[in-house]
């Protein structure tokens, strides 16, 4: 029957690193689960075991595509790699994304995904050549930068190699550390895992192609149908600037594209000019990131080109020159290819100084760093932490004095780029970095093993040494802290450090500055920043506010979104917008579709009404494998491995009250502006009692007991996981 | 005769991708035709009788009518052109800032450097004087770089909260 299907390759690879041992195994089991993160979250179901860290030898690690990937299919070159997560508390099951080429190739080569098991003795890179799977050794390879690493396995196998690998912090052991593929495309929070298992890369040829049901007329007119809806990255629909085809525009839209906006550093410079929505030559130079993330004087100095992953007209990787990273900070290249906290990382580090020539060299050295070591930031949380003790002055309290004297904090002030290579190489190198190194121990692991219940940060030093920690005595001392000044300090109620979910102590990531109830309940779903952007896609499309709320009330319900900073109390359309966003974030990671694009709600076609097509993920799914698919059931497919999600948490917590012990927020997203009332013109902040009560519709919604959050036994039925509830039920972690 | 209005469309297109309306008699002469061009409106029916002309739009205005190319303007900036380049500049920033206030936004002062406006930063504060005493019901807010708001729609406060608003404060 799989034969006959187009989408999936048709097999799992399942390495056993412990043995050497190589098995091939059906896809056809994982069906249901549609691929790429519901093939993760199966696997890691059926293989649990309790009380086992992400980097013990029994915890598995599943990277996977879904059946669009390498099939053509616009924006399908997603890669999601489940696993445990050492960042996070109790090591619960994340799953983290990159693009690129990589799950293409592997599905060329005949695989929908490579599950890694065990542990192997010597450092190894898996070589993978259609159907021949060879363990190399790695030993030559240890010990490299990411860079080197994926130039040498190029060399070995050939330029068409795609290459998932970690660099010297997962080695390491660093938690904060990523798995990364060529292009500056990373995935986070998993590098230990492969260094654990001594795993340092994999390389991958795939000479098949994947099977496309549909016919190429029917294939084409799809594809056109997308092209004529898309907008720009997080689907902006309008420019970021007025032009002359575009009745609205937004300073809010990633349409950055346009008059003014020049690609400088290209051989042969680019003036972007106009870019019409229905001008198909220019959909890949809409988006032009380069502007936002370092000006547009500098981005129009610095920009070759955009680039981005397989199958994606977007282009939203900003492929840039920066001479200085080679003749001034002693790097061997003054290119760098990134996106987002790729740049943003070492900005929020060195403090977010202005554009200029001072944040261009720190965003490209930092990310030339943290790209090599393969360091991964949880969504800024790492580099939150680093600025805001910085500002606090914290650091001489938690480091050792000599450690704290052998760095160059004025190097800090002084916003100089040189500070990146000391402070990403004591991340990187952990215990192995020459000299004390508190700073790169403490911001390399997870913020959950170094505080309290109370969110009050512990000895630092003696949680390092395994030692009993006491709280140390640090305090809110800055005129900015209002009220909470002379008291103890808690990352819990300092707004700038970003921790979100109180339970995972877990970054914020589009949470309640977006749509407020809504993206608040995105942000205690997961057991990392969720990575969510299917309201984001929406909300943030660059419309008029009138126009977004005439959609969402059209799909959700009257009072589905609210105006910015200007919140009214949570109502069930509320709720159904949450619960939208999470399915469609699980079906785009298990399809696997781009979610910084996808869906699309909105379009640029005034002659649509600026209506998009919610539609399209189904009907690309099922002209690519030929089981003809409607949005509600494929979306029923999604809710059920967002339903096992939460089934594996409960299990791997060994908690049903998922209520109490989960899905609870920090204390400054309540205490956030004193002199503000929830509801009030100009605030984020959000009521205890109403986010009680959201909760309540959420999880209603989503067919969870409402004490404890916890999927009830008819609501596992209805997605086919009887034998899910079975499990949670012998170990009465079922309602009743 | 239609030969040659299509011959003209192609002009058209070309100053709509500046963001320019046109006279008949405009593309005309830049066309190379010398024949004065009589009944414009019966030929530009004539013209978008033919499916690929359907984009060629026509305005009346004075000293018009004006072309333009729905491929590269839009309907509202058509007529934002035509009230700035008919001498109605001030009254047309009112109608923008009233327009965009009915749905929910506001307009950033930076936006008339841009065309059709393409208003110098210099000419900017007087301007804007002149707009607010001209139009009471518009305020004006500094934050942001300056943003025009409509009264009916915002209260100050409000206006300044939304003015200053920076959808990448708490994440990228």
């Amino acid at each position: 029957m799989t034969q006959q299907l187009g989408g999936w390759a048709g097999q799992v690879l399942r390495i056993n690193l412990s043995t050497y041992d190589v098995r091939k195994e059906p896809t056809a089991p994982y069906h249901d689960f549609i691929g790429g993160m519901g093939i993760g979250y199966k696997v890691l179901w059926d293989d649990h075991k309790d009380g086992i860290k992400a980097t013990d030898a029994d915890n598995k690690l599943v990277i996977s595509a879904g059946p669009l990937s390498g099939s053509g299919a616009i924006c399908t070159g997603r890669t999601t790699i489940t696993s445990r997560n050492p960042v996070v508390r109790g090591h619960l099951i994340t799953d983290g994304h990159f693009g690129g080429h990589f799950s293409p190739a592997m599905k060329y080569a005949g695989y929908d995904a490579i599950i890694i098991e065990g542990e192997s003795s010597v450092p190894v890179w898996l070589r993978i050549e259609d159907d021949k799977v060879t363990f190399e050794n790695a030993n030559m390879l240890w010990g490299k930068g990411m860079f080197e690493t994926f130039a040498e396995i190029s060399g070995k196998m050939g330029p068409n190699a795609q290459v998932a690998a970690i660099g010297q912090a997962g080695e390491n052991g660093v938690a904060q550390s990523t798995i990364q593929t060529q292009g500056g495309h990373s995935a986070g929070g998993h590098g230990a895992v492969l260094g654990a298992k001594k795993l340092k890369a994999i390389g991958i040829i795939g000479t098949g192609a994947v099977k496309v049901a549909g016919d190429n007329a029917s294939v084409r007119q799809l594809d056109d149908h997308i092209l004529g809806i898309i907008g720009a990255n997080n689907n902006g629909v309008v420019p970021n600037q007025p032009q002359s085809w575009s009745e609205f525009h937004s300073k809010t839209s990633r349409w950055r594209g346009g008059p003014g906006v020049k690609w400088g550093a290209a051989t042969d410079p680019v003036d972007i000019g106009e870019t019409p929505w229905n001008d198909r030559q220019k959909v890949g130079m809409r988006t032009s990131m380069t502007e936002m993330y370092f000006g547009r004087d500098e981005a129009n100095k610095i920009m070759k080109r955009s680039g981005g992953c397989h199958s994606c007209p977007i282009r939203c990787f900003c492929e840039v020159k920066n001479p200085k990273m080679k003749e001034k900070y002693g790097l061997p290249t003054e290119h760098i290819t990134n996106v987002c906290l790729g740049f943003l990382d070492p900005w929020y580090t060195m403090g977010m100084p202005k554009h200029g020539e001072q944040r261009t060299d720190i965003q490209t050295v930092g990310a030339y760093y943290m790209d090599d070591y393969g360091i991964w930031s949880a969504y800024g949380q790492l580099s939150h932490v680093m600025r805001e003790f910085s500002k606090r002055d914290f650091w001489r309290t938690i480091l050792p004095a000599e450690e704290y004297a052998a760095i160059n904090w004025q190097q800090w002030h002084d916003l100089d780029a040189h500070f990146m290579a000391d402070f990403y190489t004591r991340i990187a190198e952990g215990k192995q970095y020459q000299g004390s190194n508190v700073l790169g121990r403490f911001l390399g692991r997870g913020l959950h093993e170094f505080i309290n219940d109370k969110g009050e940060l512990l000895d630092v030093q003696a949680v390092l040494e395994g030692q009993e920690a006491k709280v140390l005595d640090l305090t809110f001392a800055l005129d900015k802290d209002g009220k909470l000044k002379g008291h103890r300090y808690s990352v819990f109620q300092d707004k700038n450090v970003k921790v979100f979910n109180r339970s995972m102590v877990g970054g914020l990531h589009h949470a309640s500055e977006s749509a407020g109830q809504v993206g608040a309940l995105l942000n205690t779903v997961f057991n990392r920043d969720p990575q969510c952007h299917s309201h984001i896609n929406l909300i943030n499309c660059g419309l008029p506010h009138a126009k977004i709320v005439e959609i969402a009330e059209e799909n959700w319900g009257p009072g589905a979104f609210d105006k910015v900073k200007h919140y009214t109390p949570i109502n069930p359309a509320k709720a159904k917008f949450a619960k939208w966003c999470l399915v469609k974030n699980v079906l785009h990671d298990s399809l696997t579709v781009c979610n910084w694009i996808f869906p699309l709600m909105a379009s640029p076609d005034k002659a649509r009404n600026y209506r998009g097509d919610s539609a399209i993920e189904a009907q690309m799914f099922s002209l690519v494998t030929g089981l003809e698919t409607s949005e509600a059931e494929l979306d029923a497919k999604a809710e059920g491995v967002l339903q096992l999600h939460r089934a594996l948490t409960i299990l791997q917590m060994n908690e049903m009250d998922q209520r109490n012990q989960h899905d609870v927020l920090t204390d400054w997203v309540y205490d956030m502006d004193p002199d503000k009332a929830f509801g009030d013109e100009g605030t984020i902040k959000m009521d205890r009692a109403d986010m009680a009560k959201a909760l309540d519709l959420f999880y209603d919604e989503m067919g969870w007991d409402r004490a404890t959050g916890a999927p009830t036994r008819a609501t596992l039925a209805k997605f086919g996981l009887e034998a899910v509830a079975d499990r949670l039920a012998q170990r009465g972690l079922l309602p009743a | 005769m239609n030969l040659c209005m299509k011959e003209l469309a192609d002009y058209v297109r070309l100053f709509s991708r500046r963001g320019r309306l046109v006279t008949a008699a405009q593309v005309a002469a830049v066309a190379g035709v010398e024949d004065e061009l009589t009944d414009v409106a019966e030929r530009y029916v004539e013209l978008v009788l033919d499916p690929d002309y359907l984009d060629i739009q026509m305005r009346p205005a004075e000293g018009g009518p004006f072309f333009y190319s729905q491929h590269f303007i839009v309907d509202h900036y058509a007529q934002q052109w035509l009230a700035v380049h008919s001498g109605h500049r001030i009254a047309a920033m009112a109608n923008q800032v009233r327009h965009l206030g009915r749905l929910g936004e506001l307009v950033a002062e930076s936006d008339f450097h841009y065309p059709p406006y393409a208003l110098p930063a210099d000419d900017m504060a007087s301007v804007r004087q002149q707009l607010l005493a001209e139009h009471p019901d518009i305020g004006w807010v500094a934050e942001g770089g300056g943003h025009f708001f409509a009264r009916e729609h915002f209260t100050p406060t409000y206006a300044s909260t939304l003015a200053e608003q920076d959808p990448f404060e708490w994440s990228a």
